[in-house]
């Protein structure tokens, strides 16, 4: 007797679709996600940061805060980007003139873990080991009007020539939130 | 009459699949994206600090004088200013789909730290 094969896998073939296509639509989605959470704001973010720390810095110069100020402004922010779910670390250096060309050159680690801070200036180097959260200061003497400032911490290196008479500032900043950051640097 | 049920069974086999293709594309590949009101958000404040509107209506608190610097098409608006300790001046709306901005300033004319929050939902 010849065997109708042929009606028997067209069948076969219309049953494995089905079943494939119930595969896949059980394993989709059966609701989108309730919260979502933009990443692209992270560069207006970023913008607006790099626009306030120079400022918040003056504004403390220009009064009795001082580099206080910028620490201020720095918690304020890291518990600011908190409400819009970003993690924002930090790490800043300022430098201000003292009498008889000296230099202090103040740092603050916001990085959120230890870090060594490598400093050299006009050929002067010191090394800085600042826990999270914490400042220290070092005196560079003989400093030109003009100088060279070369840091180093983490897999960061920078290099800036900087005028003795002003107040510079250098700031590390970075935003996270879950897989995608963004880091600047700001040099004012 | 073989073949005639052997096309019956392709076309309805054909048909499964390309119901299949169409719903695929048209929920993960042919979607138009949603507009982004959040990067509005965020532009339309930084738009007013380069204006030179955003800081003394900020500084003074004048959420209702900053919220009507603001005109966008569709969408309803509110503003917050918050200080540094977290208390807040203004309403945030009480709607579904909330889109949010936030704007930093550091002062005025002199260290007045804020944060202005801008709400933007549908009617």
């Amino acid at each position: 007797m010849k065997k109708n094969h042929g009606k028997m896998k067209a069948q076969f073939f219309l049953l494995g679709t089905f079943l494939l296509c119930l595969l896949f639509f059980l394993g989709l989605p059966l609701s989108s996600p309730k919260l979502s959470v933009a990443s692209r704001d992270l560069s207006y973010l970023s913008e607006n940061i790099q626009k306030e720390l120079p400022r918040a810095l003056n504004f403390g110069l220009n009064s009795t805060g001082g580099i206080n100020t910028l620490e201020n402004f720095t918690a304020f922010v890291k518990a600011a980007m908190l409400e819009h779910s970003v993690n924002y670390t930090s790490l800043w250096i300022v430098t201000e003139n003292r009498t008889d060309s000296n230099l202090n050159v103040t740092a603050a680690n916001h990085l959120g873990s230890a870090v060594t801070l490598s400093i050299r200036v006009s050929g002067s180097n010191t090394t800085l080991e600042l826990e999270n959260n914490e400042i220290n200061s070092s005196v560079f003497t003989m400093v030109p009007d003009e100088f060279e400032m070369n840091i180093s911490f983490g897999s960061v290196t920078k290099n800036m020539v900087l005028q003795r008479n002003k107040v510079n500032l250098y700031a590390f900043i970075k935003l996270q939130r879950d897989e995608n950051f963004l880091q600047e640097e700001i040099v004012a | 009459m073989r073949g005639f049920w052997y096309l019956v069974e392709a076309l309805i086999g054909g048909i499964v699949l390309m119901a299949f293709l169409v719903t695929i594309g048209s929920v993960y590949l042919f979607s138009t994206p949603s507009p982004d009101i959040n990067a509005r958000a965020y532009v339309i404040l930084h738009n007013l600090d380069r204006q030179d509107l955003l800081r003394n209506y900020t500084v003074a608190l004048d959420y209702n004088g900053l919220n009507s610097q603001i005109d966008i098409a569709a969408y309803n608006h509110s503003i917050q200013i918050c200080d540094t300790g977290g208390t807040c001046a203004g309403q945030a709306p009480s709607a579904d789909n909330v889109w949010t901005g936030g704007y930093i300033i550091s002062g005025y004319n002199s260290y007045e730290p804020y944060e202005v929050k801008l709400y933007l939902w549908e009617d």
